[in-house]
């Protein structure tokens, strides 16, 4: 976010306090790096330490590949900006997928810590589930199997889409011979 | 290395979910950090403290121009692309 030279009336003008939810802000160079947390909402902006409270504002976005898909994201960040919280259906949506990788990374904490399929089940649904549903083929074991293999590709350069750029030179970070 | 027991399960770090509820608050980018430090070659990287060398690898980039005279970037301003 940097300021800008007024065009008129219409020009929206920065309100620190007008941005909804719990706010950080912290030293970044020349600039402030602002953190706010709005539920599921996670902004972060970067202030140009010449924007001023009251004074007119662009704010810029990264160019990446994944623009697209992070357009609604940013519409979000925009109306936040301008004081409007974000919509509740939209972070309803969110806290399922948000629930997956939960379990995902408490498995992949579980596995790398040598625990075997039972045990990841178990702490995820619980040890009641374990003892009723259990099997060696069961379906319990197919879901732990599932987070394993889903949170595996997303730590073996899954990550990089999530982050929402994907560089083809950087297929499976990693993996490509040391030198 | 010893085997992880039933008795183990609430003791291990990994057994307590309480302690995972902090990713349901996690936005993309700061969940594509929670999959990266748990990839064993970059914690293998960040222990060997080659991680000034070895951001591209990772997809990292530097959050601050580095200063004159001076290439990578500190480790504490590094942010996944």
């Amino acid at each position: 976010m940097r300021s800008v030279r007024a065009h008129g009336a219409a020009t929206r003008r920065f309100d620190l306090w007008r941005i909804p939810g719990r706010k950080r802000l912290a030293m970044d160079g020349h600039d402030l790096a602002l953190t706010a947390d709005l539920s599921a909402l996670r902004m972060r902006l970067s202030l140009s330490g010449m924007l001023e409270d009251g004074g007119a504002y662009v704010g810029a976005v990264p160019l990446t590949p994944g623009l697209r898909g992070q357009l609604d994201g940013y519409r979000e960040q925009a109306q936040a900006l301008e004081g409007h919280a974000p919509q509740i259906s939209h972070v309803r949506s969110a806290t399922r997928s948000a629930l997956l990788h939960l379990r995902a990374l408490q498995a992949l904490d579980a596995s790398q810590a040598g625990a075997s399929h039972r045990d990841i089940a178990q702490a995820l649904f619980g040890l009641e589930a374990v003892v009723l549903r259990w099997s060696e083929d069961g379906e319990l074991r197919a879901q732990v199997r599932h987070l394993l293999s889903r949170g595996g590709a997303l730590m073996h350069g899954g990550y990089l889409s999530l982050a929402g750029v994907l560089d083809p030179a950087v297929k499976s970070p990693g993996d490509e011979p040391v030198r | 290395m010893t085997t992880p027991t039933l008795d183990d399960l609430p003791y291990a770090p990994w057994g307590v979910s309480a302690a995972y509820l902090y990713v349901l608050n996690l936005d993309d980018p700061a969940l594509a950090w929670e999959y990266l430090r748990r990839h064993p070659g970059y914690r293998a990287d960040w222990a060997r403290r080659k991680r000034v060398v070895s951001f591209a690898r990772w997809g990292l980039r530097c959050r601050r121009r580095s200063r004159v005279g001076r290439t990578g970037c500190s480790s504490l301003v590094a942010v996944v692309l």
